[in-house]
């Protein structure tokens, strides 16, 4: 489904990613871990494509895609949300839910004159941002200013917007940081519900390790931009190189 | 040729004067990510300290670069401390901050219009300057007030080049370019800073604009005319390098002044469409090398980042 | 001070508002819902004035088949003349300018959108249209071709003429001006309270959240910006056409102070904001040509015509400082799915 293929990166002489390669296969959970500066998120730059690779290919669905630009890989099918809420701050939390559903006809500059032609499409958007801010427990805050909410609300908007868009492919960058544990837990099998009944593909960025091992079915570990251990839970677990990288061995 | 000889004479003034008055936009931008439109008041501001001191306190023109320099850079700091630091605290967009210099350069601008209005000087006088021509090479006439202009223009840009790269204020300067936010953890006075670079700023345009009102006149305009070369300049350096800041401040004159020459010469093209030039070029580079003509030089690639 | 006389002050206040109304609203669709940094407004809107004025001198030389220089006193007389020879050409000419001065406006817009759209950070385009604003002013007051330079070009017929005596003339093109920016108005209000305007901004929020989430945030602001520059090109249609002449040095890039200050005191991304701003801005723009004529007359010294620049100036900073979201602040697009949304909530709660 998403090859990353031997991929290079740097920032000013430092090397962010290191001829890194993944390899994504449909309808499963995959996780990254990694020490803070390990490459996660540049990684997760470069497949949406807000960087460029300076070396190196994405191929999604068969399809290169690091030469697209964001908007264009969104609707290929590839959503992810940001680890520093990245919201739009002027809007309501409802809007920044309102904002990911691909072809709204209403957000067209021709069509939008024409109330008729958007008006039940905008309704039935209304419907799916209910039922997501039901899930996420947002609707005492559904109307508030997304700028005006606390830190955990926001990172759960991010998750949010992430289930409004119909995805394929869905990159969660640290989902939980800043949640609390009990919601953390929700998230987890919100993610898991999701994926069994809409058969979507998962990739996790995650400090909770306890939680991601146990929903993820397989984990890639990055340490200074190159994957340094891979495969189950399980086995990367018990991979000696684990501890190394934490202790700075 | 001895024509196009003396139009890259006149050029090479000019640039001079440019570079200098373009520098201080790119500094602004580049260390405190200010895009500064008053920074073209600045220059009329040296401008009139420079008329006053020679029209009616009888000062020789070059007593009055100093003068000039320090009023300029005080305006400049004012400027900061008035307007772009609240501002700042307040965390206000760069847009923000772009449309208050737009509200500040109005205001100096026609705060001197007022004094100008109310002092009696009269709009459009000449200083009392004599320039004469010192000597000629091969015919071409070599002037006193150029003889000032570049030297000094030399000296201040390779002393702030040093000052930038040799010393703890250019070294903090550099830092707060790179990454604010790192500046302020490692503990360097970003405000200290902020200050310094605006008074450098201010007071390089303040200089120009003491030898530029000799060559034009004492209006309160003479910065906003001079405006689309600095930006021009600017341009060339990508908005964030000295250097290219510098050489682009040359190209914008030499193809302002020398090209149009020789075209109006050869193909009548009418000189009125001289302004024209610096947009030209400007839109070019942006089109060819977005990050400047030492763009090829540049540490960072430009654009936003996700964290 | 006479009936008659209050009547055309307020019948030309009236005009002057309705041409800064169509400019705010075009710069606040622009920069307040789509972010734009347009400092370059006056650039348009001088196009839109250049067209009438080029487009009415040279046809009416073409028309009568001469070929005298556009600023020459022969030239104002053939195109006043032509008018009541032919009463329906002004009309014609009017309407071609409107078509061209929109037309050339977007096209600039276009091209210098293009021109800057390799660099990410917005404020090089806010600079790069200010400063093709001062040159093309610059140029034109120099260059003769235009509109005959420094002198700026008299004789613009008034589109009315066939109406017989001036004032109907003048009072249907009065008429005119306000029907085009009510029209200008509901066009704005239609096309932006509608999920395109949200789109709009999230794309002036975080335009990297709303490239991630599919929207095309380069492609709809040059869009935006195109659609506004040629409002701005109707607005200096209009403005020619009401003045009956054009001339380079009016179009200083402190008109687009006066319309960035209309849009930031009135609040930004929200019409009635504009239409209260650039009531604002015209009052004080007209009032301080009234208190001039007022001051000289009792020959106090003082120039308002600079001290309102001050003014004008500090007013804009106390804005940014101390009511960043202006008069009337920003509401959400309340689109129906957005109002169902809030019913439920209220239904919940009771
Ligand atoms: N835009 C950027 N500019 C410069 N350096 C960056 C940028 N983004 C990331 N880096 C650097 O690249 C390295 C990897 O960062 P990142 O991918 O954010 O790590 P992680 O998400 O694993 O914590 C870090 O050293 C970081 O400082
Ligand atoms: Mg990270």
């Amino acid at each position: 489904m998403l090859v990353v293929d031997r991929v290079s990166k740097s920032f000013k002489g430092l090397k962010a990613l290191d001829e890194i390669s993944i390899n994504i296969k449909p309808g499963h959970i995959y996780g990254i871990i990694g020490p803070n500066g390990s490459g996660k998120t540049t990684l997760f730059n470069i497949i949406t494509g807000v960087l460029k690779p300076d070396s190196g290919q994405v191929i999604f669905d068969g399809r290169r895609i690091d030469v697209l630009e964001p908007n264009s890989i969104y609707n290929l099918g590839i959503t992810r949300s940001f680890q520093l809420p990245t919201l739009w701050l002027n809007m309501s939390v409802a809007e920044n839910l309102m904002l990911p559903p691909k072809q709204q006809v209403g957000e067209n500059l021709r069509k939008a004159f024409f109330k008729k032609a958007w008006e039940t499409q905008d309704m039935q958007l209304s419907d799916m941002v209910w039922q997501t801010l039901e899930t996420l427990r947002l609707k005492q805050v559904a109307l508030n200013k997304s700028s005006e909410i606390s830190g955990g609300q926001m990172k759960l908007i991010e998750l949010g917007r992430t289930m409004m868009s119909n995805p394929k492919l869905v990159l969660l960058d640290e989902p939980t940081a800043g949640v609390n544990p009990a919601l953390a837990l929700e998230i987890f099998k919100i993610i898991k519900e999701i994926k069994q009944s809409m058969g979507l593909t998962y990739v996790i960025i995650e400090h909770r390790y306890d939680m991601l091992f146990a929903n993820a079915d397989y984990i890639y570990l990055l340490n200074e931009g190159k994957v340094v251990s891979e495969g189950s839970p399980e086995k990367v677990i018990n991979d000696p190189v684990l501890a190394e990288v934490y202790l700075g061995a | 040729m001895i024509e196009i000889a003396s139009s890259l004479v006149r050029a090479l003034q000019s640039g001079a004067l440019y570079a200098l008055m373009a520098i201080g936009l790119t500094l602004t931008l580049a260390i405190l990510k200010i895009p500064n439109i008053a920074h073209a008041e600045y220059v009329t501001v040296g401008g009139y300290v420079s008329f006053y001191l020679i029209n009616f306190a009888g000062f020789p023109l070059w007593q009055t670069v100093l003068p000039a320099f320090i009023f300029s850079g005080v305006v400049a700091v004012l400027s900061y401390l008035a307007v772009f630091r609240p501002l700042k605290t307040r965390k206000v967009s760069m847009f923000i901050l772009m449309v208050a210099s737009f509200a500040v350069s109005l205001i100096i601008r026609y705060s001197i219009y007022t004094i100008v209005a109310a002092a009696n000087w009269g709009f459009g006088v000449k200083p009392k300057v004599v320039t004469n021509v010192v000597f000629r090479i091969a015919g071409i006439p070599i002037t006193d007030i150029l003889l000032m202009v570049l030297p000094i223009t030399v000296v201040v840009t390779v002393t702030l080049y040093l000052f930038m790269i040799k010393t703890l204020q250019g070294k903090q300067m550099r830092a707060v370019a790179d990454d604010p936010d790192l500046a302020v953890v490692s503990g360097i006075n970003v405000d200290n800073v902020a200050v310094l670079t605006f008074f450098i700023s201010g007071g390089l345009a303040g200089l120009a604009g003491a030898f530029w009102v000799v060559f034009t006149h004492a209006h309160p305009d003479i910065g906003l005319e001079a405006l689309i070369r600095i930006i021009a300049a600017s341009a060339l350096g990508g908005f964030i390098s000295y250097p290219g800041t510098l050489i682009g401040a040359f190209i914008v004159t030499l193809a302002e002044n020398t090209v149009m020459d020789i075209l109006n010469r050869n193909f009548g093209l009418s000189l009125a469409l001289k302004p024209l030039m610096p947009m030209i070029i400007t839109i070019v580079i942006l089109v060819l090398r977005p990050a400047g003509i030492t763009g090829l030089f540049s540490r960072q690639p430009r654009g936003r980042v996700a964290r | 001070m006479d009936f008659n006389q209050l009547i055309s002050i307020i019948v030309s206040t009236a005009n002057f508002y309705a041409i800064w109304l169509i400019l705010s609203l075009s710069l606040n669709y622009e920069y307040g819902y789509t972010g734009i940094l347009n400092f370059g407004k006056v650039l348009f809107f001088s196009l839109g004035a250049y067209s009438s004025g080029f487009l009415a001198a040279n046809l009416a030389n073409i028309m009568a088949g001469v070929s005298f220089d556009i600023c020459s006193v022969e030239a104002v007389q053939l195109r006043l003349d032509l008018a009541k020879a032919v009463p329906q050409l002004p009309l014609l000419v009017f309407v071609a300018s409107l078509i061209m001065g929109a037309a050339l406006s977007a096209a600039v817009a276009y091209l210098l959108y293009i021109s800057t759209s390799r660099i990410k950070e917005g404020f090089v385009l806010g600079i790069i249209l200010l400063s093709a604003g001062e040159t093309s002013r610059i140029v034109v007051r120099n260059y003769e071709p235009v509109v005959c330079g420094y002198h700026g070009l008299v004789g613009i017929p008034n589109p009315y003429t066939a109406a017989g005596d001036p004032t109907s003339a003048s009072f249907l093109l009065s008429i005119t001006i306000w029907v085009i920016a009510g029209v200008a108005f509901l066009f704005i209000n239609k096309l932006t309270a509608t999920p395109y305007g949200r789109k709009l901004k999230a794309i002036r929020d975080n335009e990297l959240a709303a490239d991630i989430y599919g929207k095309k945030p380069s492609h709809e602001r040059r869009k935006v910006l195109m659609i506004g520059s040629a409002m701005a090109g109707v607005a200096g249609v209009l403005y020619a056409y009401y003045l009956g002449f054009v001339a380079a040095d009016d179009f200083t890039s402190l008109k687009t102070f006066d319309i960035w200050v209309a849009v930031m005191l009135g609040g930004v991304g929200n019409h009635l904001g504009a239409v209260t701003g650039s009531l604002v801005v015209t009052l004080i723009d007209r009032g301080t040509r009234v208190l001039r004529v007022f001051l000289a007359n009792l020959s106090i010294p003082l120039e308002t015509l600079y001290l309102r620049w001050i003014i004008v100036g500090v007013l804009m900073l106390l804005i940014l400082m101390y009511r960043p979201a202006g008069i009337i602040p920003e509401k959400s697009i309340k689109t129906l799915g957005l109002l169902r949304i809030i019913e439920r909530i209220k239904r919940e709660k009771t």
